[in-house]
């Protein structure tokens, strides 16, 4: 049986210490070539240029700056796997990441997508006295964080795109969504994603970014509440 | 019955005096009125987070990962409470915004204190206030304020550290670009 073609969309805004790393873990998986899509989205640092280092195995995708979502929406449009991945620029795959996730989505049909789990770590980079300041957890853990994920296609399309009107949260709004158009995730034990904390992460919280998430919380409720309780039902 | 909406309403319950309101301190030095020390709410706002949404309130709890809703009536209590209103004021006083009884809805308003109260979305505080109810425009029918709770995003809420950093993550194109 043919392997399905895997496509992987790194989303970059000035990730020029870290892409280089993150590119190479997935060059490393095994199996089949994987279509490696890096999207520049407004970068003012290096971040081009070392994705065209990589040559042919990276197709670079540049576009003025509209944020994660429009940027990951941007490389998906250009993606022709049946499987899609997805990938921060600052974080790394597991070797066995692709593979792990890849056999659940082969051996079952019914399943339209795959989490794996996560570590995070400390940038070497990083002041030690800062990062002590952090609670982070380093535990090996679960979370459907987008660069854990692995779906197929289709049902990434049943979904929808990642909001592009949230700084962060895009993940939260987009598997409430996610849940509303019932896609079936399975859940595996492989670590398959290495999730780098530098101190200048999207997602950190700070409180401007709190409403971000409070809005796709609401919007995640409301997804879930409709398809409950469509309109006009008693 | 109504109540003036003033500071000092958020003083008086039950037919007695909060002496932690510097209000009524004040006139209880001129008047010799008596008083009894009184507990307000406080926002743990370290490791809380919330925000009315067109209409909703929606509250995260970045420590626990659970994230809560409460439509109705439930936003003005917890502005009230918020606020730093008492358990008793905030009663009146959104008795008094819906034209209800406060004896009607005491059991309400107790059971959503508890239940934010458990969730430690605030805590008990007898610090010194001076509450300033909210706006009382535009007042909701009264309904059963109801904290929903939700645990199904804990894997993502908790994936950060809390702490503050700089603004210089991944910036937007401002909205009027977009256009």
């Amino acid at each position: 049986m043919r392997a399905p073609s895997v496509s992987v969309v790194i989303p970059c805004f000035n990730a020029a210490a870290f892409l280089a790393t993150a590119v190479e873990s997935v060059i490393r998986q095994r199996g089949d070539p994987i279509e490696i899509i890096v999207v520049d989205d407004g970068s003012t640092d290096e971040t081009a240029s070392i994705a065209l280092s990589f040559g042919s195995a990276v197709k670079l995708l540049r576009q003025p700056n509209a944020g994660i979502g429009a940027a990951r929406n941007a490389g998906l449009a250009l993606a022709g796997g049946e499987i899609v991945a997805f990938l921060d620029a600052d974080d790394l795959w597991t070797d066995n990441s692709l593979a792990a996730r890849l056999m659940v989505l082969q051996a079952s049909p019914d399943i339209d997508g795959v989490f794996g789990q996560c570590e995070q770590f400390f940038d070497a980079g990083l002041d030690p006295l800062t990062s002590a300041k952090w609670a982070v957890d380093l535990r090996r853990q679960q979370f459907r964080n987008a660069g854990a994920m692995l779906i197929r296609r289709v049902a990434f399309n049943r979904v929808g795109g990642f909001g592009t009107d949230l700084q962060v949260g895009e993940m939260v709004d987009w598997l409430g969504r996610a849940e509303a158009a019932a896609v079936a995730f399975a859940n595996i034990d492989d670590l398959v994603l290495l999730r780098r904390i530098h101190g200048r992460n999207n997602s950190l919280r700070t409180d401007l970014r709190k409403g971000d998430i409070l809005r796709a919380l609401k919007r995640s409720i409301d997804v879930r509440r409709a398809r409950r309780e469509p309109p006009g039902a008693s | 019955m109504s109540y003036p909406n003033e500071p000092l309403l958020t003083g008086i319950f039950s037919g007695m005096i909060c002496e932690n309101i510097p209000q009524v301190r004040a006139k209880k030095k001129h008047r010799g009125i008596s008083t009894v020390k009184c507990t307000h709410w406080q926002l743990n706002d370290r490791e809380v987070s919330s925000e009315v949404i067109e209409g909703e309130l929606i509250v995260m709890h970045l420590k626990t990962g659970k994230y809560y809703s409460s439509s109705g009536t439930g936003p003005l209590v917890w502005a009230c409470l918020e606020a730093g209103m008492s358990a008793a004021a905030t009663r009146d006083f959104v008795a008094s915004c819906c034209r209800v009884s406060p004896q009607s809805i005491e059991s309400d308003i107790d059971g959503f204190i508890e239940s934010v109260a458990a969730e430690q979305l605030m805590r008990e505080s007898t610090a010194e206030v001076d509450p300033v109810p909210p706006p009382c425009t535009d007042p909701p029918v009264y309904s059963k304020p109801v904290l929903q709770v939700y645990s199904d995003m804990k894997d993502l809420l908790l994936l950060d550290p809390i702490h503050d950093v700089s603004e210089d993550g991944w910036p937007m194109r401002p909205t009027a670009d977009k256009a």
